[in-house]
């Protein structure tokens, strides 16, 4: 076996630069789409530029904390960090702390700060696969040790993030399970058993519950139900159709005028559509495909496996939710509750995504050397 | 430093292809979104777009602009001014009274009607259209939640009625009405969307400062139609039909060569900046609409035929019955009995009986196609609404009486613009042309999207019978001719007159009704024009010849100087040879006998007396002169010896009028007014005695 030294270097610096303009776009996406809105709900329309801009400052302030402690220090908190979040998932049903928005419970509210644990919930979930399926990794291909207990913890948070009606997340959560799953050398047989056995087990569930069967259906054919639950695929649509080939111009959009819903969080892709066009779409789009290739770039040079799988896991968290939310916006997925990374407003999200980023830039600091 | 422990080569080897696979994975992921975002540009998304003009558009009525119409030059015949006009959004209305109240001070209205619309259950309520100028800044002034103005565009002429029957005019809401504006209202209306304001989903409105470039702009028109001439041939054709108190009139000026329409004007006309407060019978363009009897002028299309046919030849002679031909039970006549006249010597004098003899040499069949190769029971194809095709019927279904009168212009019908297209055919060498009245059709980017090309419908004469024909045409306006009063001084002319008998509602011919008409084309040598004059129901003098050929002369002349055709110097016009004694024939009323009254009343007694010629007929400037015509008249000094009398301060026109009997002849120099004269005022000459009067012009 080679010797390997791990030493200190340079943190990858595409990353960061990709990351400062990500959320820079974002905070421009979020003024331009949300001042309208801002302005009628609170009669200020930098209500949410205003926030933007400070859980921005506060999450580039964790972020550069992140990149400074050594990564390996969360194998040891993997566990409270797991208990932790699912706490915080529990206390948003403690009344006076909960905050429900939209018909959902997703929020724990401290004074003036609102939180989300769910964001919390999937780093934690991340943090916690990693810390286990290295310590494992030599009996990873073994179904009790290296494929039950990780699905059983899986369905413990997924189940807390459903509980919340947060269907995106829950999901989210599985995909990066499954994949981390797979990169941590799990067997091929089993993964993909278990895929089989969950679809009709989804399909169960997506065409039992109302509001989300009318989704799906939305989804298949949104002209069938144009006004209903087709109504905000279709104006993602129209928003896109007249963004053209180089979009209306910053703060030209209309679709932001109340036909879209949620235009500065789950739909703001959509906004920059029509706004940026075609180009702004595919420039986006290639931020975050050049993310993904830098991210796993840092996975695959990462001094130990523990790193490799935090770092697959923190550049899944990020580049999966970009695809899952551009491609519902686009009408290549049922519409759910799912924000663009760095792009959408969004408080909680924005914070522990560049916590994550910190940490992925902490593990690109290391390089192996073989002597 | 942390160590660890890694679980084989095997194991490193497929975490690091998982990994790729994972990449691999993303990368599939990454590809499919932006194939999908450009796919989604490249399909077709019609109904998409159909959502969003749906959404955009509030209830506010779209404002709208038409292109401008123009003249041949680019001078500007329809144009548009922008008007402020107030509505309301009652949704918004905060509140009514004080609104109302407010705008009904400001806008001189009734408020308590306002505060109902107000109230009313609407999106949009017009309140006020087209405001003035200090009412719209007062209301923007107000800023009153719920009431807006808007940019409309009000079409407007500037020339008033000029070239009214062409342009037509448009409604309240822009839409076009006739005319040119109702031809091209596609390439000229266009909606401006509601482009100046943007609807939320919530029914606001949000004013878009950029909104206004979007705006789409309309075509522009460019008419062949000349303004200086169509205002020529309007003034004098309107002062004719005034003159003669007729019922209406037509003039047509017409480029030969292109078949451009250089003018058409039609009397009584409208006021299209005032079109709701005039009949919709008065915005037709009879030119084009009314089909008529043209009468003697269409000799000329028969004769011509024949004459190109070779079944006759200008100078056989046909036997002209001494002014009675039988056909059947029905008899024929001419205006002054001939016996033999040439065929050059008919269109002269304009013999009926000839004209019918020169037809039956060509048989019905013949005849019927060589009319139908003129154009006529055919439309002309001019880019102009509601245009007629006249009548002519199947040569099958001609009687014989009906046979001999289409040689004269009676049992057929034609729009003005077919006959002036018939003799632009004999002006140009033969050519059937397709008439143009547009121009140029210009893109909203200034591009030209259509421009008129010369069109050939088909060769109806030889060259040769083409030029042989206007010299017979232009001896009709010589002495002894038909049309003498056509005769200009400055360019040799040539043409036709025609006095139809008008059919009356009953069948056959109403008594006292004509239709009289001039056709002529000019310089004779090198046809550029051709001038068509109609004059439908003159009271008093009615022969072509008289109320018609005035107007063609002087159209002609007007039109050949701003066409820059030099005029010819030196020419002679023979003075006119009526007396006293040849006008006591009169012209015969009408010259059927029996049950049909099929007839043309042209004939050499169409020249009267000139000084009988109404002088409201003639050109206005005339009127000024008139007290020294009266002065200047040619005195009788014992057998063929006459006084000359001061020429100086008349028009050629005048000296014609006042001593242009005949008694001697006339050399003119120069245009305008006479200035000088030889022999002085006052000496006696013999007859015969040529004067040389020198012309000056006035300014």
């Amino acid at each position: 076996m080679d010797s390997i030294e791990i030493r200190k270097s340079h943190f990858d610096v595409w990353i960061l630069v990709l990351t400062i303009v990500l959320v820079s776009l974002g905070v421009t996406m979020v003024y331009s789409s949300s001042a309208v809105l801002a302005q009628e709900r609170f009669g200020d329309g930098y209500f949410y530029l205003k926030r933007m801009l400070v859980f921005g400052a506060l999450g580039f302030g964790l972020m550069l904390a992140a990149m400074n402690v050594p990564y390996r220090v969360y194998c040891k908190l993997a566990y409270p960090i797991l208990l932790g979040s699912l706490a915080l998932c529990a206390l948003v049903f403690v009344p006076g702390l909960g905050r429900t928005i939209g018909g959902a419970t997703r929020w724990i509210q401290l004074g003036p700060l609102v939180f989300q644990p769910s964001e919390l919930a999937k780093v934690a979930m991340v943090l916690f696969l990693s810390y286990s399926l290295q310590k494992k990794a030599e009996k990873i291909r073994s179904f009790s040790i290296g494929l039950v207990p990780h699905l059983f913890i899986m369905a413990v948070v997924a189940g807390a993030i459903l509980s919340q009606r947060d269907f995106g997340s829950a999901a989210m959560v599985a995909v990066i399970t499954w994949l981390m799953l797979f990169a941590a050398g799990v067997r091929l047989a089993y993964l993909f058993g278990m895929a089989a056995a969950v679809l009709p087990l989804a399909y169960i569930f997506l065409s039992g519950e109302g509001y989300r069967r009318r989704r799906i259906l939305a989804f298949v054919n949104p002209w069938s139900d144009q006004y209903g639950a087709g109504f905000q695929i279709i104006q993602s649509f129209v928003a896109f159709n007249e963004g053209g080939w180089f979009g209306k111009g910053l703060g030209e959009g209309q679709q932001k005028l109340f036909y879209l819903p949620e235009a500065h969080t789950d739909f703001i892709f959509s906004v920059l559509g029509e706004e940026l066009g075609l180009a702004g779409v595919i420039f986006v789009i290639g931020l975050f495909a050049l993310f993904c290739y830098r991210g796993l770039k840092v996975a695959l040079n990462a001094p130990d496996l523990y790193g490799r799988y935090v770092a697959i896991g923190a550049t899944l968290l990020i580049c999966l939710s970009a695809v899952f939310n551009i491609a519902v916006v686009m009408g290549l997925l049922p519409t759910k509750g799912m924000t663009l990374p760095f792009i959408s407003y969004g408080g909680s999200s924005l914070v522990v995504l560049l916590t994550v980023v910190g940490i992925l830039l902490n593990i690109s600091s290391y390089k192996k050397v073989n002597q | 430093m942390p160590r660890f422990r890694t679980g084989g080569d095997e194991s490193r080897r497929r975490l690091t292809a998982r990994l790729f696979a994972i990449g691999g994975f993303l990368a599939v992921c990454f590809g499919l979104l932006i194939s999908r975002a450009v796919f989604f540009h490249l399909k077709d998304n019609t109904q998409i777009e159909r959502v969003a003009m749906r959404q955009y558009r509030t209830a506010v009525r779209k404002s709208t602009e038409r292109g401008k119409i123009l003249d041949a030059a680019g001078r500007e015949l329809a144009i548009n001014i922008p008007a402020e006009s107030v509505f309301a959004d009652p949704r918004f209305v905060k509140d009514a009274s004080k609104t109302s109240a407010t705008v009904a001070s400001i806008l001189k209205l009734d408020q308590g009607k306002l505060a109902e619309s107000l109230a009313a259950n609407r999106k949009f309520v017009w309140i006020k259209r087209r405001v003035a100028q200090e009412e719209a800044q007062q209301i923007a002034q107000a800023a009153l939640p719920g009431i807006f103005l808007m940019t409309e565009n009000t079409r407007s002429y500037p020339n008033g009625t000029l070239a009214a029957s062409i342009i037509g005019t448009v409604g309240v809401d822009a839409e076009g009405l006739a005319g040119i504006e109702f031809e091209l209202n596609d390439a000229l209306l266009v909606s401006n969307e509601r482009s100046s304001y943007k609807r939320d989903a919530h029914g606001h409105l949000y004013l878009s400062p950029s909104a206004a470039d979007e705006k789409e702009k309309p075509s522009q028109v460019e008419l062949t139609i000349d303004k200086t001439i169509q205002y020529v041939a309007e003034r004098e054709l309107s002062q004719a039909v005034a003159g003669a108190r007729a019922k209406s009139g037509t003039a047509i000026v017409l480029d030969v060569r292109s078949g451009d329409v250089l003018a058409m004007a039609t009397s009584p006309t409208f006021d299209p900046n005032r079109f709701g407060k005039h009949e919709q019978e008065e915005w037709k363009n009879r030119v084009i609409t009314d089909a008529y009897e043209p009468g003697s002028t269409f000799k000329a299309v028969v004769i011509a035929s024949a004459l190109d046919h070779g079944l006759v030849g200008p100078e056989q002679v046909f036997d002209c019955g001494m002014g009675k031909l039988a056909v059947g039970k029905d008899v024929v006549r001419d205006a002054h009995p001939h016996g033999r006249l040439s065929v050059a010597d008919i269109v002269k004098v304009s013999s009926n009986i000839g004209a019918a003899r020169i037809e039956a040499k060509m048989g019905k069949e013949k005849a019927y196609q060589a009319l139908k190769a003129f154009g006529f029971g055919e439309l002309s194809g001019i880019d102009l609404p509601g245009e007629s095709a006249g009548i002519l019927s199947s040569p099958k279904t001609w009687s014989e009486v009906q046979f001999v009168t289409i040689a004269f212009g009676q049992g057929i019908s034609a729009t003005p613009l077919q006959m002036a297209m018939a003799f632009g055919a004999i002006a140009n060498g033969g050519e059937m042309l397709k008439p143009h009245i547009i121009k140029r059709l210009i893109g909203p980017d200034g591009e030209v999207v259509y421009e008129r090309k010369k069109e050939v419908r088909r060769a109806v004469l030889r060259p040769e019978t083409a030029a042989l024909m206007r010299r017979l045409l232009g001896r009709v306006v010589q002495q002894g001719g038909t049309g003498m009063l056509a005769a200009s001084q400055e360019y040799v002319v040539g043409g036709k007159t025609g006095t139809a008998q008008k059919a009356a509602s009953h069948g056959g011919y109403a008594e006292g009704r004509y239709y009289s008409s001039f056709i002529g084309f000019a310089p004779m040598n090198d046809p550029k024009i051709v001038v068509y004059v109609g004059i439908d129901e003159p009271k008093g003098y009615y022969y072509g010849g008289q109320v018609a050929a005035p107007v063609f002369k002087k159209v002609t002349e007007e039109a050949l100087h701003y066409l820059s055709v030099p005029a010819e110097k030196g020419l002679v016009v023979a003075a006119a040879p009526i007396d006293a004694e040849s006008l006591a024939e009169g012209p015969s009323p009408h010259g059927v006998t029996g049950e049909i009254l099929n007839t043309d009343v042209t004939g050499q007694a169409e020249i009267v007396k000139m000084k009988d010629i109404p002088a409201e007929a003639n050109a206005a400037p005339v009127l000024e002169q008139r007290s020294r015509q009266e002065m200047a008249k040619i005195v009788s000094e014992g057998k063929e010896m006459w006084r000359i009398p001061d020429f100086r301060g008349l028009t050629m026109k005048g000296v014609l009028e006042t001593a242009g009997n005949g008694r001697v002849g006339f050399k003119f120099t120069g245009s305008g007014i006479a200035v000088k004269q030889d022999p002085p005022a006052g000496s006696v000459v013999p007859a015969g005695t040529e004067c040389t009067v020198e012309f000056k012009p006035v300014l």
